[in-house]
């Protein structure tokens, strides 16, 4: 779940009764945000007895089929292969690839069974959720974080990015709390085309579709034309990397002219106790570290907190753990890099602790890695795309079934107990990852664990010219594309889906989803839908190159022209995305894509 | 017996204020999760620019339950307009009958979806999940005479003016 029992922003775990019996109540006492739930917590325990939880190990037989077995047969097996594997090619043919809903204690067990086997690759969350926290490490920059509740409703001024009230719904009361406390109170939003959170922007920047990385590089330097941020350290720097690039091209990529970000930069550095909050750029893919980046950049100038909303529930938490033990590690991969290891049969077995990475990664290319791989594992609690293609599928536990510590967005950690019993066979990764020890290496060698070493993580870099080099490199390629544009196409941007959380792999199987938003829908400029002859529910197919899509369309009053909408959870969506691998990020950089729109006919869907 | 109902009368009404409504819908996944699978809870389409949830006003002169043709909707001891799921026939006359667009036409086991004001909760000195699980404090559990006279009332819905509500 994107907000799994409130961990993103909440301090308290709504199960109360007894173990076996569970039921949903409401703190509207609570301290952090008096009761919220989003609609994806609230249907939370239906996945503790959904009934297509997988409930005992299964084994892929010779014919292909996956057949139940024992836990210790599916053990004994998997410990079996993994060695032969690691001893035939070494451990750098293994990886390991978690889920950003893991427990801190999770995260740091499996991290630790990795540098006990010496495998190198091991990486969590999703791969957007890696480039948001990653730019914000790689910015380099000292600034102060959002870490309480009340820092934010009673903030006077506040920039948010991207569509941060549908990425974490539960944020919206302390948002709103400063956006109506005074009359003069600003609640900036930044965005590329409207969304929940723009409708109470004021001021509501509207920059271009995919522009906000732009935006945020145009509103920094106008901060620092304007002499906020004198104390920084690296001023002169950042002003040399922008007037390079120079403030003309960011206007005109951003589609915003200075003034009109003026006031607002300036009371975020005037006044006191401001903010600015950055979620994935749904409009802005192709680079969330930049913009992650150039948003702590702009705090630190304009002496705000900063806030970075990620997708995965506990995408702080798994990251810091895994770090903590070394990873991501300079010599091993990434997850996407294990995608493309496995398509050249470097890596040859990976292991899935809740996580899809068809589902987390666009496009085809995961489809294709994990049919390339001599062994794939995955532990999870319902079917998915990963699920389907597994050597071994082994039933695990969701938050609630297990006990464990959960960090959330604030920097908080919050501690979850067991309320009920998983159901069947699942098992904790705790157990999981025990048992694979003790076949592979023997009761002792838990004791010796080698230390990681202290060497930067990968993804670490000093601040300075690089961003602004790259900045300046996607600018280009971005205008190039924009100019470049085939005639009859649409730049397809995807949109949060208040229904879904994190990849949507989970969220799909739930009740109110499939209730609340039954045909995914897209959005469509109110011009660009009489062109084509289609009004709101009528189908439409968007195509790309090996990839179509039917939606159903709703018409979007001031979207801009040749620009879709449509939901970036839905894997039909997906499927028409294209990533390649950012070298500097080791994550995905989403390109730009293109779709052709086409009306269906045959009435409505 | 008249007695008897209104020393137990509920006066509390849930308001929602336009202005902090997000459109997340949490209001009725709590529903949903509430009233095993029927959202009592109608979304409003205003204009193809935001939805909002339509709520049941509990109205003192209720026109569904005039309209209802079984008896399956009636006022309970508690003042809530509730309905008798064994008599509802799914005929929909509340639903054209109800002036707010308050029922919806999900039908669920063939029974019209009606709010019940949780009252399961309300009598236990709750209040409605909707209103506790509201992500953006846009709903709220008032009393009716405190908020009818406000000048930012409307049927049921109040524009905040720049005010801070909490649940
Ligand atoms: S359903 Fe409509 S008419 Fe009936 S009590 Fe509710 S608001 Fe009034
Ligand atoms: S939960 Fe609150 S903010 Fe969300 S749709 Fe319902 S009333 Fe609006």
């Amino acid at each position: 779940m994107g907000c799994t029992l409130l961990i993103r922003s909440a301090g308290h775990g709504p199960y109360v009764g007894e173990p076996t019996l569970p039921t949903l109540d409401y703190d509207t006492e609570g301290a952090f945000n008096r009761g919220s739930l989003c609609g994806c917590g609230n249907l939370s325990l239906e996945l503790c007895s959904h009934p297509r939880r997988f409930e005992s190990p299964r084994m892929r037989d010779a014919a292909g089929v996956l057949q139940e077995v024992t836990w210790s047969k599916a053990l004994d097996e998997i410990a079996a292969r993994l060695g032969a594997i690691r001893r035939e090619s070494g451990p750098g043919s293994v990886g390991l690839w978690l889920a950003p809903s893991l427990s801190n204690e999770d995260a740091e067990r499996v991290a630790r069974f990795a540098r006990l086997l010496d495998v190198p690759n091991v990486d969590s969350g999703l791969p957007e959720d890696q480039a948001l926290l990653g730019g914000i490490e790689r910015a380099g920059v000292s600034v102060e974080r959002v870490e309480r509740i009340e820092q934010l409703a009673g903030a006077t001024a506040m920039l948010c990015v991207g569509d941060v009230l549908t990425l974490a719904p539960c944020l919206a009361k302390p948002v709103l709390d400063a956006r109506y406390d005074r009359r003069q109170n600003l609640l900036g939003t930044l965005a590329g085309a409207r969304s929940r959170t723009t409708w109470f922007g004021k001021p509501d920047l509207r920059c271009a579709p995919g522009g906000e990385t732009a935006a945020l590089a145009l509103m920094l330097h106008v901060a620092l034309l304007g002499g906020h941020g004198r104390g920084v350290p690296w001023r002169q720097s950042a002003l040399d990397g922008l007037d390079a690039i120079g403030i003309a091209t960011l206007e005109r990529a951003a589609a915003l002219r200075r003034d009109a970000v003026a006031s607002l930069v300036d009371a975020l550095a005037e006044r006191p106790g401001t903010a600015i909050l950055i979620g994935v750029g749904f409009a802005d893919r192709a680079r969330p570290d930049l913009a992650a980046g150039l948003a702590a950049m702009l705090a630190a100038v304009t002496d705000s907190r900063l806030l970075a909303v990620p997708q995965g529930a506990n995408a702080v938490g798994v990251r810091r753990a895994l770090r903590a033990e070394g990873y991501p590690d300079r010599a091993g991969l990434t997850g996407p890099e294990m995608l493309e290891a496995a398509l050249t049969g470097e890596l040859r077995a990976l292991l899935l602790f809740g996580l899809d990475p068809i589902a987390a990664t666009p496009g085809h290319l995961a489809r294709s890695a994990l049919g390339r791989l001599d062994l794939l594992v995955a532990a999870d609690v319902l079917p998915n795309r990963a699920t389907h293609r597994a050597d071994f599928v082994l039933p695990a536990c969701v938050a609630g079934e297990k006990h464990g510590h959960f960090t959330n967005a604030f920097g908080a950690d919050l501690e979850l107990g067991v309320a009920l019993r998983p159901p069947g066979e699942a098992r904790t990764e705790a157990f999981l990852i025990g048992e694979l020890e003790r076949r592979m290496l023997g009761g002792a060698a838990i004791r010796r664990v080698p230390e990681p070493e202290q060497r930067p993580g990968a993804l670490e870099q000093k601040s300075g010219g690089g961003l602004f080099a790259d900045l300046d490199l996607f600018l280009r390629l971005q205008e190039r594309e924009h100019t470049g544009r085939e005639v009859g196409t649409h730049l397809l941007l995807g949109r949060a889906d208040p229904a879904q959380s994190g990849d949507g792999s989970w969220t799909r199987h739930l009740s109110w989803p499939q209730h609340d938003t039954p045909r995914p829908e897209v959005s469509l400029a109110v011009e660009d839908a009489a062109e084509l002859g289609v009004r709101t529910g009528d189908q439409v197919r968007l195509r790309s190159p090996g990839a179509e899509v039917v939606l159903a369309v709703r018409t979007e009053p001031r979207l801009p022209r040749h620009v879709v909408l449509a939901p970036g959870s839905e894997p039909g969506v997906r499927d028409l995305l294209r990533w390649r691998l950012d070298p500097a990020l080791r994550q995905i950089a989403l390109d730009p894509v293109r779709v052709s729109v086409e009306r269906v006919d045959g009435g409505q869907p | 017996m008249t007695s008897a109902i209104s020393e137990r009368k509920v006066t509390k009404r849930i308001v929602l204020d336009l202005d902090r409504c997000t459109g997340c819908r949490a209001c009725g996944a709590a529903c949903h999760v509430g009233h095993h699978g029927q959202t009592n809870l109608v979304p409003g389409v205003v204009a193809d620019a935001a939805v909002l949830p339509v709520h049941c006003r509990h109205c003192e002169h209720a026109a569904c339950v005039e309209a209802c043709p079984t008896g399956a909707l009636y006022r309970e001891e508690h003042g809530f307009v509730r309905r008798a799921e064994v008599l509802c026939i799914g005929c929909r006359s509340c639903s054209f009958a109800c002036p707010f667009g308050a029922i919806g036409d999900e039908f669920v086991r063939h029974v019209s979806p009606k709010c019940d004001l949780c009252v399961d909760r309300v009598v236990a000195g709750g209040v409605p999940r909707c209103v506790a699980s509201c992500t953006s404090g846009a709903l709220s559990f008032v009393e009716l005479e405190e908020t009818v006279g406000t000048p930012e009332y409307v049927g049921g819905r109040i524009r905040s003016r720049g005010t801070t509500r909490r649940a």
